[in-house]
């Protein structure tokens, strides 16, 4: 009996719980390796896939396009036609990325685009998340 | 030699368990911050047009039109997927190529046809509205 209390005193981590540190240590380094901090919108998009997009594109205005056609940029929201008002004030000269939905009509991208070219806007990314090529 | 004496006793100093508590909220602030998903771009040309030419080149730009249904046409003529890259190469090899969603397509279907002329070599797409 004596010599069992002296053992636990000894060890402050009981046993069992070693391999369980072990396991969220390496979780640890997974996720601070393998993932990238996301950068977050006024509202969420589910990204079009695409197989042959390659451009990723540095120093950007990340632009969120919504399926109704709300625009945001970092936490501000509005629509097209207000989009000058929540623009970066160094945005002429520095590519955008536009992050749409999927589901976004066509028509109301091509508008976006014009919006944008009517800004004076001039490098214009449109982002997909990547799909593995099918064979 | 007494402090030696009394140290020998104790238990060690640090104990491991703020260090696991600082571990699993380093975890979870990881695990929710992190994103996975690959953004990858298609660099678009802001040369929107409303359909009429105005490119400097002479040749006349081939218009594909998208439907809601991922339908096409070239210039027109109605023509699948797969066909679309290789019969733009053979008869439209230097023609400015230009993308109209038509009756609500959505983007994701204007992707899928990006996709299909980016595997053929056509990368130069304009959007027209």
């Amino acid at each position: 009996m004596k010599r069992r209390i002296q053992i636990a005193d000894d060890s402050p981590v009981q046993e069992p719980m070693l391999p369980l540190i072990n396991i969220v240590f390496l979780l640890l380094i997974f996720f601070m390796i393998a993932g990238s901090l996301q950068k977050l919108g006024p509202f969420d998009v589910n990204p079009p896939a695409s197989q042959t997009a390659e451009s990723q594109p540095e120093d950007t205005i990340v632009l969120w396009f919504g399926k109704a056609g709300e625009v945001g940029i970092d936490d501000q929201k509005g629509t097209l036609e207000n989009l000058s008002s929540f623009l970066p004030v160094d945005y002429i000269g520095r590519p955008v990325e536009i992050r749409a939905d999927r589901e976004t009509d066509g028509v109301k991208v091509v508008a976006l685009l014009k919006r944008l070219q009517e800004l004076g806007i001039d490098k214009v990314q449109l982002m997909t998340a990547m799909e593995a090529e099918q064979e | 030699m007494q402090l030696r004496e009394r140290n020998r006793g104790s238990s060690p100093m640090i104990g491991l368990t703020p260090l696991i508590d600082v571990v699993f909220i380093l975890l979870i602030f990881f695990m929710l911050a992190s994103s996975f998903l690959d953004w990858k771009g298609f660099e678009m040309s802001v040369a929107v047009t409303d359909g009429k030419s105005t490119s400097q080149s002479d040749v006349r730009p081939v218009t594909i039109n998208v439907d809601a249904n991922g339908k096409l046409s070239l210039n027109g003529e109605a023509v699948s997927l797969s066909a679309l890259a290789p019969m733009l190469v053979r008869d439209h090899a230097s023609a400015p190529v230009r993308l109209r969603p038509i009756n609500g397509a959505n983007l994701q279907h204007l992707i899928e046809v990006m996709d299909a002329l980016g595997r053929g070599g056509v990368t130069d797409v304009d959007l027209v509205e």
